[in-house]
């Protein structure tokens, strides 16, 4: 049986380090870009991305050896989708959508070159997506897993999974095909 | 089939590129990371207590039974003792005493499931009062293996394990209410010496959250920093939001 024997402290030279603190190396970053990317405020993603590494180490006996990472990130998913029933405003896909609200605050693309401005039109047209096809995208394009550990993450057929993501694909360029539009209009993209 | 190529890794600087890309380079600050640490070293180690306690409690409970069945073979034996003291009285003029004395030799080979019944008189509501564990720790179960029967506290928890329950929480409120109380007043020392026992006398633990957070305060209050970092901690490894994460996330300087 696996034993999760956590330390603050850093093991000494020869020493078998601690698995737990291991995947909290490891995967701290992805779990909780996940998390923001699946629309969760930055507090809420600090706070869910805890949440997921305790209930990593509480039943890390379970953890089967080379999934850990599809169960930090599955637990995550939940976390997440938890939060937005907690919220009570579940993503809902809008023809016109939010996208259309901020035809002033379109960034030029020298504002993309700013990060922080880049990730928040990257949150308006993903909050655009519908959530399914959202999660779908985040995992494949960002977090980069494959098509069949989606499926298997999400316990779904790999023909299913390959086909949320063509459509998450589409969803996004042509969400985004309107964002150009608008920056050309500006004339801010040549 | 092949997944196609993720525009991530385009080499183009298209716009959907710039995005993804700042988004993949996004990372939580170190002090996240560093909370994250100490609430599952927290919580890591709130397991391993809760574990000690509950084998420890285990043990204490499963010796009390013990006692409880040989009070029982006691009475028992006692009461077997009398009747055929009391048949002998009844009949003095009976010649055949070793008949007599025949059921008592049955009594004594029948003793496993009178014992039981006798346990079930001896000990019935209170074993449920103090009991409100439903999942046992491992170190009980090889006791139970050994008996042929369901102990005591078995049979009275399947007749009336709800109205155990509630009693139970209704008990835990009532304690956690006396260390608000006390915090309230200020008496911070005697909160903190109020909630105290709690882990031991509530393996439940329904209400954990409120007791560390009570603790936190206190300790907080009373200017002893480090202990009420150390549950500020154990608060946030509980998963709690809202308020008082935000009151813990103080206590820890965050």
């Amino acid at each position: 049986m696996r034993q999760p024997t956590l330390r603050l402290v850093k093991p000494e030279e020869g020493e078998t380090p601690d698995p737990v603190q291991a995947l909290l190396r490891e995967h701290f970053d992805g779990v909780w870009r996940l998390l923001r990317r699946l629309g969760l405020p930055q507090a809420d993603a600090d706070d869910a991305t805890q949440q997921v590494f305790i209930i990593a180490s509480r039943r890390f006996e379970s953890i089967q050896v080379g999934s850990e990472r599809a169960f930090l990130f599955g637990c995550a998913l939940k976390l997440a989708a938890r939060w937005r029933q907690a919220q009570q405003r579940p993503v809902q896909p809008t023809a016109t959508g939010e996208l259309d609200c901020i035809e002033l605050d379109v960034p030029s693309v020298e504002e993309l070159v700013d990060r922080h401005r880049a990730r928040e039109l990257l949150d308006l047209i993903l909050n655009a997506m519908p959530s399914e096809l959202r999660t779908v995208f985040v995992l494949f394009e960002l977090e980069e897993f494959t098509s069949h550990e989606i499926a298997a993450l999400l316990g779904i057929p790999r023909g299913t999974a390959t086909s949320r993501l063509r459509r998450a694909r589409e969803e996004f360029a042509k969400r985004l095909s309107r964002v150009e539009s608008r920056l050309r209009f500006r004339g801010t993209v040549a | 089939m092949t997944d196609p190529e993720r525009l991530l890794k385009s080499p183009s600087n298209s716009i959907a590129t710039l995005l993804l890309r700042a988004a993949a380079e996004e990372r939580p600050s170190a002090a996240v990371l560093s909370r994250t640490t100490e609430a599952v070293a927290a919580a890591a180690a709130a397991k391993t207590t809760t574990g000690s306690a509950a084998a420890a409690w285990g043990a204490k409970h499963a010796a009390l039974g013990a006692v409880a069945k040989w009070m029982a073979i006691g009475a028992l034996g006692g009461a077997a003792a009398l009747s055929s003291v009391q048949a002998l009285i009844a009949e003095p003029e009976t010649k055949h005493a070793p008949a007599v004395l025949a059921p008592g030799a049955n009594a004594r080979a029948t003793i496993p499931s009178r014992q039981a019944s006798a346990a079930r008189q001896l000990a019935p509501e209170p074993v449920v009062a103090v009991d409100p564990e439903p999942a046992r720790p491992n170190t009980t179960e090889p006791q139970r293996a050994r008996s042929s029967e369901p102990s005591p506290r078995d049979l009275a928890k399947s007749e009336a394990p709800a109205r155990a329950e509630s009693a139970l929480l209704a008990a835990e409120v009532r304690f956690v209410d006396q260390g608000r109380a006390a915090l309230q007043r200020a008496a911070f020392a005697e909160a903190i010496e109020q909630l105290a026992p709690y882990e031991g006398l509530f393996p439940h633990q329904q209400l954990l959250t409120e007791v560390l957070f009570l603790r936190m305060e206190s300790f907080s209050r009373l200017g002893n920093v480090e202990r009420a970092r150390g549950l500020a901690a154990r608060v946030l490894a509980l998963g709690v939001v809202g308020r008082q994460a935000a009151q813990a996330r103080e206590v820890l300087g965050h």
